[in-house]
């Protein structure tokens, strides 16, 4: 029974990125400006010629349904084309870049988690004491201060003043490590590269923090108010006038239920973070998906906007997917 | 309701009507000024002026490819806009901006005089011809006042006072044969930008790219830190006839991979980038830059000869931006395989690297030497180079005095003050290669008017407005001509800050003043 909830849910994900492929291709090709214009830049004495040959290569000659159809086709076959201004396979390009992503934000969101679920626990547990309004304090500054400035801070106070850090960057070039998944910690580990691993992760550690401060923020918020519910509700009574300590009730008891508005929460915003976030990632020099993309959108790059765009929507359905596997797990109810 | 619409739209073209009379007496200049993010500031400081004069002015921020696109539908005004010259000459500066129908020529600017002036400038074969042209064409331009002229900009990079014998190129280029490290051996460069396009030569159009690849790869040429051409990989140059080019090929000289370089590899190096689909059933976006080159021909064992359709006398300086390939290599292992581990003759050797995060070089130790005009020649000083991909210009800086990297590009100006207070910091300047300007539409009202575009260029202040929003790192220029390039008129004075004679002439043109 739950393996056909589970079959269906992936099947309707077919029409959604059939249409999500649809949408993007139609809307790079609105934006104003020609990809091989910008590929021929401003130098040289450009003729209509040279327009018309690389056009031909980009098959941008050929009509628009005729693209469109290439296009699916070859995405179905899993071939997405060709990257106008890097002449590489935008396959090969997203697997490349995508490591570091995902990298980034699964760091993010452990560092979010490992924060903020305790806090948010204990500013329930002792609601309205100065460790609450600590802690709602910082997450309300974690909210509102952009990646942006963090991040520069976080750079000059932790890398230039410091040095506890480095400012920017994956790796250390003086480190080797032979490439195996494109995860610098899983190789480092698989490989048994410890130095690699220490630098690896000091070089995650700022950008992590710094990508993982706005979601630390709306999980401990989060976090507090489902376990102030949660302490009120019969249940909790019921197994305090049983006896237990404090400490078994809110773990064992309170937190599994506090933590499926967490779950719902984090899930949405790991889709957003699996996306790349271009900000982070220009300040840390962190070469990833969101740079990628945004480059890709200002070239025109229309093959790499649109496989990347794929990729989102193929991950973010993954994302809601986990998330009700998760609810299974945590909420015995939903599985009827 | 649809009473109340109709009732509303009558209403509507009555007052119009009445008004549109007495907008005619009053006639004020108005237009949209259109630009990009950064010269936002810039933009302001314009408008601000010429409201002064009376002149409504409303600022538009634009994304640059949407920009562009729409300016050269005709549908945009006035734009801020710049345009980069790579051959230290007008031939990719003035002919595509001024030329009828030019692919850069985005004021729509047209003159039969002009546009002759320019073929004899891009193709003369007589150096002080060319010039008495392209003095021609500036004093034409200056008259007729196609743009609000502007200015260009200081190239301002940082470096750590640890690097020595390193001078910034005008071409932006970043040359690290010659320099040394007072400890290390060992350069790291922050650059800025997401990423460079490919480690292949043949396949890139941008300034980065080529700031990498000249490092892992030589040209039969280069050219000094300010734009003399001198030789590289050739030994000895010949030109007998305007149209033809011969080369003797150094002797002694190999690729990275131990082959040696012949007249083949230079032969091959130009027929992938003439030949349609030549780079792995790719074409090159370099063939234009090439100009009228038709072929490339072994004469002997030692001797390459260019064969060209018509005289180009920037010739020279287009060959500087080529880099010889290996053939044997490539033909061996592939196109797409040689992008992904390039082999050159340059001072240094590909070692592993992304194109989006770092690019990490060792010295070539077989290295020939270099240009014989580019002291020191041998093999480089340093033992090796880090090219690292930094687009955000606060973590360069960062970067910087952590003493992670040792030369930084393209520094914003609010941020030169923290590399000059830094004592293991200096700036390092070179003269931009792009001129910055305001483009008007002159095939449509209100820039028609030669008057009114005069009038707009003796109405902005520009040394006030480059003070405060460069701080005193750009130049004004009288037109668009580069006091680096060919043919430049140091004697043309730019249009002067003069408000009555801004008042007189748009008064002339029909609009009322302030």
């Amino acid at each position: 029974m739950r393996t056909l909830l589970v079959l269906r849910r992936v099947l309707n994900t077919v029409p959604i990125m059939v249409g999500v492929a649809v949408v993007v291709f139609v809307v790079m090709r609105m934006l104003p400006g020609d990809p091989v214009d910008i590929v021929l830049g401003q130098t040289g004495a450009i003729s209509q010629q040279d327009l018309d040959r690389l056009r031909r290569d980009f098959h941008l000659d050929r009509p628009v349904t005729e693209q469109l159809y290439q296009f699916l086709a070859g995405a179905a076959r899993g071939d997405l084309g060709t990257s106008f201004a890097r002449r590489r396979p935008v396959f090969a390009m997203l697997v490349e870049a995508l490591p570091a992503t995902v990298e980034l934000a699964v760091a993010a969101t452990v560092v979010a988690l490992a924060v903020a679920v305790p806090v948010g626990v204990l500013s329930a547990v002792y609601q309205r004491s100065w460790l609450d309004r600590l802690a709602m304090g910082g997450a309300f500054l974690g909210i509102s201060m952009p990646a942006f400035w963090l991040g520069i801070v976080a750079i000059i106070v932790f890398a230039v003043r410091l040095g506890w850090f480095p400012t920017s960057g994956r790796i250390g070039f003086e480190v080797f490590l032979r490439p195996v998944t494109g995860f610098v910690v899983l190789d480092s580990v698989l490989t048994r590269n410890w130095a690699a691993l220490w630098d690896g992760l000091r070089h995650l550690t700022l950008p992590a923090v710094v990508l993982g401060a706005g979601l630390m923020a709306v999980v401990a918020r989060v976090m507090r108010s489902s376990m102030i519910e949660v302490l009120r509700e019969q249940f909790v009574t019921t197994a305090r006038s049983k006896g237990l300590t404090g400490r078994v009730v809110v773990l064992r008891h309170a937190l599994r239920n506090a933590l499926i508005p967490t779950v719902t929460v984090v899930g949405l915003q790991l889709g957003v973070l699996l996306g790349g976030n271009m900000i982070v990632e220009t300040v840390f020099g962190w070469p990833g998906m969101g740079r990628l993309v945004v480059d890709a959108i200002f070239s025109r790059d229309y093959p790499v906007v649109q496989g990347a765009v794929m990729l989102y929507a193929a991950t973010f359905v993954l994302a809601n997917l986990l998330v009700d596997l998760c609810y299974i797990y945590l909420d015995p109810r939903m599985a009827l | 309701m649809r009473r109340h619409l109709l009732a509303g739209v009558v209403l509507l073209s009555v007052a119009l009507a009445i008004l549109a009379p007495a907008g005619a007496q009053d006639r004020t200049l108005s237009f949209a000024l259109d630009t990009e993010a950064f010269r936002r500031p810039e933009a302001e400081a314009i408008a601000e002026g010429l409201r002064g004069l009376g002149v409504q002015t409303e600022v538009r921020v634009w994304e640059r490819t949407s920009l562009i696109a729409r300016i050269q539908a005709g549908e945009r005004q006035a734009y801020l806009t710049d345009w980069g010259s790579a051959y230290f000459d007008p031939f990719d500066l003035a002919e595509p901006k001024f030329t009828t129908g030019g692919r850069g020529n985005y004021s729509f600017y047209s003159n039969r005089e002009v546009d002759s002036l320019l073929v004899e400038g891009v193709t003369g074969t007589d150096a002080a011809r060319r010039r008495e042209a392209y003095f021609k064409v500036q004093e034409i331009l200056f008259r007729e006042a196609p743009w609000i002229f502007g200015y260009f900009r200081q190239d301002i990079h940082g470096a750590s006072t640890l690097v020595e014998n390193w001078e910034p190129s005008m071409d932006s280029r970043i040359n690290l044969h010659d320099v040394r490290m007072a400890r290390g051996g060992l350069v790291v460069v922050g650059m800025n930008t997401n990423a460079i396009v490919t480690f292949d030569p043949a396949m890139f159009r941008d300034r980065k790219t080529e700031t990498v690849l000249r490092n892992i790869f030589d040209g039969l040429v280069t050219r000094t830190t300010r734009d003399r051409v001198v030789l590289e990989l050739a030994s000895a140059m010949r030109q007998p006839s305007p149209t033809l080019y011969e080369f003797t090929v150094r002797e002694g000289v190999t690729f990275h991979n131990g082959d040696p370089l012949t007249v083949d590899d230079v032969v091959f190096t130009f027929e992938r980038i003439l030949r349609e689909r030549g780079v792995g059933g790719e074409s090159s976006p370099r063939r234009a830059l090439l100009g009228p080159l038709q072929r490339v021909e072994r004469v002997d064992d030692r001797t390459v000869r260019f064969v060209l359709e018509r005289p180009f006398p920037v010739f020279l300086q287009a060959l500087v931006h080529f880099q010889i390939v290996p053939r044997r290599y490539i033909q061996t292992v592939g196109d797409r395989a040689f992008a992904e581990r390039p082999v050159g003759a340059g001072p240094f050797r590909y070692v592993t690297g992304r194109v989006d995060s770092q690019i990490v070089l060792e010295r070539y130790d077989q290295y020939y030497g270099g240009a014989p005009d580019l002291p020191p020649v041998g093999p480089a000083p340093l033992r090796g180079a880090v090219f690292r991909m930094m687009p955000e210009p606060a973590t360069r800086v960062a970067a910087l005095k952590a003493g992670e990297v040792h030369i930084i590009e393209d520094l914003p100006v609010d941020l030169i003050p923290e590399i000059e207070r830094d004592p293991r910091t200096t700036l390092k300047t070179t003269q931009g290669t792009r001129v910055y300007g305001v483009e008007l539409n002159n095939r449509r009202p209100p820039f028609n008017d030669a008057k009114v575009r005069q009038a707009l260029n003796y109405a902005v202040n520009w040394e006030a407005i480059l003070r405060s929003v460069y701080r005193g790192t750009a130049t004004r220029l009288s037109t668009a001509f580069l006091p680096s390039g060919f043919g430049y008129n140091p004697r043309q004075q730019a249009y002067p800050y003069d408000l009555a004679r801004a008042r007189t002439l748009l008064r002339e043109a029909g609009y009322t003043v302030r």
